[in-house]
């Protein structure tokens, strides 16, 4: 799965601590998500939607298998 | 996912301040056989096999009777349990799902090595020595939990910073 966390948070000019913050996780997580080392939960990719407001698909995308 | 069975993370300090000294005592009371007098009582065995060093027991013919025991070992394994216990089930201070992942992956491995563990006791092991072992053996599981787990934290704050 791809993910372009680091774009959306660079739109919004939020650091790793910063959206760590405003949607309840550690910045492990965040750090994460970003290097692909971990898959959110439904839930916590709903609310990165919501932060970036834009679609959950727009932050996250299937990988060709 | 709000992972369940977990204490607050208060009680990790707590964790380390009774299982360190509390193993350490262990240790001592293993290898040099050492007891607390003032231990001495009498208590309500449930099930008592030991035929060969209970007279009691083969008087009696029963297998619940009273026999005459120092508390001392039991004293120690039941704190050493507890730090373990403590240690394993408190929160981290910024619990999230991700380290709910992490502590998931921990307590399998744990568990995996464990069963090597065990399995290498079984066939090394025989006779008194193996009980000797099989003490150890009761804390492995956490013991391997607590290291992997921490490990794992701090490798992960480490690549942050």
């Amino acid at each position: 799965m791809k993910n372009n966390l680091k774009v959306q948070r660079a739109i919004k000019n939020l650091t790793q601590d910063n959206l760590a913050k405003l949607i309840g996780v550690s910045r492990q997580t965040i750090n994460a998500m970003e290097s692909s080392k971990y898959v959110p939960s439904t839930v916590l990719a709903l609310k990165l939607a919501k932060v970036f407001e834009v679609k959950v698909e727009d932050i996250f995308q299937l990988e060709d298998e | 996912m709000k992972t369940r069975f977990l204490l607050p993370a208060k009680y990790k300090l707590w964790g380390w301040m009774i299982f360190i000294p509390f193993s350490i005592m262990g240790l001592f009371a293993l290898l040099q056989n050492f007891e607390v007098q003032a231990l001495d009582v009498e208590i309500p065995s449930l099930f008592q096999t030991d035929f060969i060093f209970d007279q009691k027991a083969k008087e009696s013919g029963s297998t619940f009777h009273m026999i005459s025991d120092n508390l001392t070992n039991e004293i120690l394994g039941v704190m050493i349990l507890l730090g373990c216990v403590l240690l394993t089930f408190s929160k981290e201070k910024d619990e999230d799902e991700f380290i709910a992942q992490k502590r998931l992956e921990s307590l399998l491995w744990a568990t995996f090595v464990n069963s090597i563990l065990m399995f290498l006791c079984l066939i090394l092991f025989y006779s008194f020595s193996f009980l000797n072992v099989m003490i150890f053996n009761l804390y492995s599981v956490f013991v391997l939990f607590i290291i992997h787990f921490n490990l794992g934290l701090r490798k992960g704050k480490r690549q942050l910073g």
